[in-house]
């Protein structure tokens, strides 16, 4: 049994105050949804859970298991049990799936894992949610739909079996068929591993699937209301304003903050007599 | 010395090379396929004589394993010959290296990459020169920048008077790995003839955080997460290599080299 405990978290972004004073207590064998308009804080506390380096603690305390997670490395914290499935994957040019899943694997394992049994363990996930079979030997996310980067998210944490994951809007890009896969994926892994969940999404249709045990609604940096599985229904069907009228709360909508494209080289320059259209 | 090749299976040939077997001169006979791995070792210098003679197909792969080494390569490609070569210049010593491949021949094709890890001085010249006409060259670097890395690389097309019809193409990229480093990077083309196609590209960059973020998210240490977008950055230049033994052949050299290294 694992509980993730979350008190009075402050959290800035370059100077900007977002989550302003949060409490969230998760354990094993539950299933909190989170809900809230788009730029009220969610993604912003699952990255300052998994540590982020942009998103700056500035009060507050987040433990697993009484651990201090606060006081880790972003990778000491997955390898404490925590998983972000994240909302905008990385892509990974030259390094194949099957290359990054077995280091991630071996970074928490003292000796490496066996050729035969990682090939087993990869080939049952993909198989489980209907990937293609290639999938190990592309390189990570890399010209992966936007619906295969969301699935490779839930391989990896099937994979790494961790005690709390959090999935950031994990059902965006996914057509009804792979909705009802992934669900049925992450909910095996929870049965079988009493994984403690932290689901954020904006559909309703996913948390029918899902069954949250817990409901939470974020606004402006604070979780304001809290549920049970009833509360995403009736978000999906009347939206936020009645929680405006009945708490009080004012509830400013923000374009969800675009991902932070950065590419990784810079060109200095190019230049080229009669040069082929291809051409780097 | 003289090294003459007449075989019709590709079977990997293997030769250690240092100052004392200066110069070294290598020949492949007409319609021949090789791939041959040259490992360098020592210090010194070392001149090195290769020829494609017609229609001859040889891959070259380059391990550095020297010191302080300063190497002259002349490449001598006849006509419809092709030639493939591939550099792991990968540990941490000076090195001074000219690399010319000519290419004689009509139809005669090379293909350059490199890959280099640079912790010291590093002097490197990259040149394809085509003699004749409806000749192919084509070159991609690589390059890592670590702690006190300092290269200067010239990459050099040039297409002579009588090279109609030719295709000139090159690509460096640098990756900056520390803020205590220098990289300059010379791309020049030299172009005698009208009907040609050539072009060059250069990018130079840092390790993207965001990416290094997703891995350390998966369990990986900043230095493993930063050791696997190395090898991912370097991977290209062995997509060059169509022999696939040859080809797993560099990817382990990358792969070990790059483990070996501190990056980070």
């Amino acid at each position: 049994m694992s509980t993730l405990n979350i008190k009075d978290l402050h959290v800035s972004i370059d100077g900007k105050e977002i989550l302003k004073g949060v409490d969230l207590n998760v354990n094993s064998n539950e299933i909190h949804a989170l809900m809230g308009p788009n730029g009220n804080g969610k993604s912003t506390l699952l990255a300052a859970i998994m540590g982020h380096p942009r998103y700056e603690v500035t009060q507050g305390e987040i433990t697993l298991d009484g651990e201090d997670v606060l006081a880790m490395e972003v990778d000491q914290r997955s390898k404490a049990g925590l998983f972000l499935g994240m909302q905008y994957p990385q892509e990974v040019a030259g390094v194949t799936n099957s290359d990054f899943l077995k280091a991630a694997l071996n970074a928490r394992r003292e000796k490496p894992i066996g050729l035969f049994a990682f090939i087993k363990e990869m080939e049952g996930a993909i198989a489980k949610l209907e990937m293609k079979s290639d999938l190990a030997h592309r390189y990570v996310n890399e010209g992966f739909s936007g619906g295969e980067k969301k699935r490779n998210e839930i391989l990896q944490m099937m994979l790494l079996k961790p005690r709390l994951a959090m999935l950031d809007e994990i059902d965006s890009g996914l057509d009804v068929d792979a909705l009802k896969v992934v669900a049925t994926a992450i909910l095996d892994e929870y049965a079988k591993q009493q994984t403690g969940l932290i689901i954020v999404s904006h559909y309703d249709r996913f948390y029918q699937l899902i069954k949250p045990t817990h409901s939470h609604v974020m606004i402006d940096g604070k979780i304001v209301l809290s549920g049970d599985d009833t509360l995403a229904k009736k978000i999906d069907e009347e939206g936020y304003d009645w929680l405006q009228k009945e708490l009080g709360v004012k509830i400013t909508e923000v374009s969800d903050e675009a991902p932070i494209v950065r590419s990784t080289v810079g060109s200095l320059g190019v230049c080229a007599v009669n040069p082929r259209e291809s051409h780097e | 010395m003289s090294d003459a090749v007449n075989q019709n299976v590709p079977a990997i040939v293997q030769r250690t090379l240092n100052s004392a077997d200066s110069p070294v001169v290598l020949s492949f006979e007409p319609y021949t396929k090789q791939n041959v791995i040259l490992t360098l070792e020592g210090e010194g210098k070392i001149d090195v004589k290769v020829s494609l003679m017609e229609g001859s197909t040889v891959t070259l792969l380059w391990w550095n394993r020297g010191q302080a080494l300063e190497i002259d390569e002349t490449y001598d490609v006849g006509a419809f010959a092709n030639l493939t070569l591939a550099y792991a210049d990968l540990n941490d010593q000076t090195l001074v290296r000219k690399s010319e491949v000519r290419l004689i021949g009509e139809m005669a094709k090379a293909e350059l990459r490199s890959a280099a890890v640079v912790s010291a001085q590093r002097n490197l010249s990259y040149q394809m020169t085509h003699v004749a006409h409806d000749t192919t060259s084509e070159m991609g670097n690589y390059a890592v920048m670590g702690e006190n890395g300092i290269l200067s690389m010239d990459v050099i097309g040039r297409i002579e008077k009588n090279g109609f019809r030719s295709n000139a193409h090159q690509s460096s990229r640098v990756l900056n790995l520390s803020e205590n480093q220098k990289a300059t990077v010379f791309p020049k083309l030299y172009i005698d003839n009208n009907d040609v196609q050539a072009g060059h590209a250069q990018s130079i960059g840092q390790v993207d955080p965001e990416q290094l973020y997703y891995l350390q998210a998966r369990g990986l240490n900043r230095d493993e997460a930063v050791k696997l977008i190395v090898y991912g950055y370097l991977y290209p230049v062995a997509e060059v290599i169509a022999d696939e033994e040859l080809r797993e052949l560099f990817l382990t050299e990358i792969r070990e080299k790059v483990n070996q290294t501190c990056l980070t």
